[in-house]
């Protein structure tokens, strides 16, 4: 095994390593946060950077072509679908008030809200969850 | 080049031991959280970690057997929360105290 070889082999474990613990310090996040969205903040962590630090190492371990473009594709739909569930979660626990609103500086969303109900009939308000 | 070797496996244990830890951590958050936004959060921190897992396996082992599950996983990982975000959820209310001082403002 050559020298190249050898220091992609251990630029990828330690690019291993680090997504490791960003996945475990996202984890201690979301054990340690206090309410919904600031977890939902320390969630995204390893989602994304730990996700992305992980594939790059395995990528440096394993040099073949198809294997980069699985990996690749790993990488894409992870990023894809991460926002996605995210931001339903946050809207959710926004209109069901699990949001913490004492801990907000600025409330715009709330004002929208809650003018709903009173403009128009049928309108679903705050925790209609829509 | 024996003793790069070795380095290398010490940083792949050290970060499936990471991960593992992190598993744990997540799955008390399942078990523990208050409502059940926080578990559905906690499913998706989890599918990242099966596949952060699987991806350390792959690396140890240097195969790409288990490549088309991690694919799977990131496709699919985050039905589970939108789901749950969009259809449970909604029944699910707030604790009365904090519910109550909301309402009255």
């Amino acid at each position: 095994m050559s020298a190249g070889t050898q220091i992609a082999d251990t630029a990828g474990a330690v690019l291993l390593f680090l997504g490791a613990a960003v996945s475990l310090l996202g984890a201690i996040g979301m054990v340690r946060m206090p309410d919904v969205l600031s977890r939902s903040h320390a969630a995204t962590n390893p989602q994304a950077l730990g996700m992305l630090l992980v594939l790059a190492g395995v990528a440096l371990r394993l040099r073949s072509g198809i294997d980069l473009g699985t990996l690749g594709l790993v990488g894409f739909f992870q990023l894809l679908t991460g926002p996605v569930s995210a931001h339903l979660v946050a809207r959710v626990a926004y209109r069901t008030g699990y949001a913490g609103r004492e801990g907000l500086v600025f409330d715009d969303l709330d004002a929208q809200l809650s003018a709903v109900p009173q403009d128009g009939e049928g309108g679903t308000g705050p925790g209609g969850g829509r | 080049m024996s003793a790069a070797r070795n380095v290398d496996q010490v940083l792949l244990t050290a970060a499936a031991v990471m991960i593992l830890l992190a598993g744990a951590l997540v799955l008390y958050r399942v078990w523990r959280g208050p409502s059940m936004l926080d578990r559905a959060m906690a499913l998706d921190v989890c599918a990242a970690l099966m596949i952060a897992g699987i991806a350390v396996r792959s690396a140890l082992n240097r195969d790409a057997f288990y490549f088309p599950v991690m694919l799977v996983l990131a496709f699919l990982g985050f039905t589970g929360s939108v789901g749950i975000a969009r259809f449970i959820a909604v029944r699910d209310r707030p604790p009365d105290p904090t519910r109550a001082g909301e309402e009255g403002r």
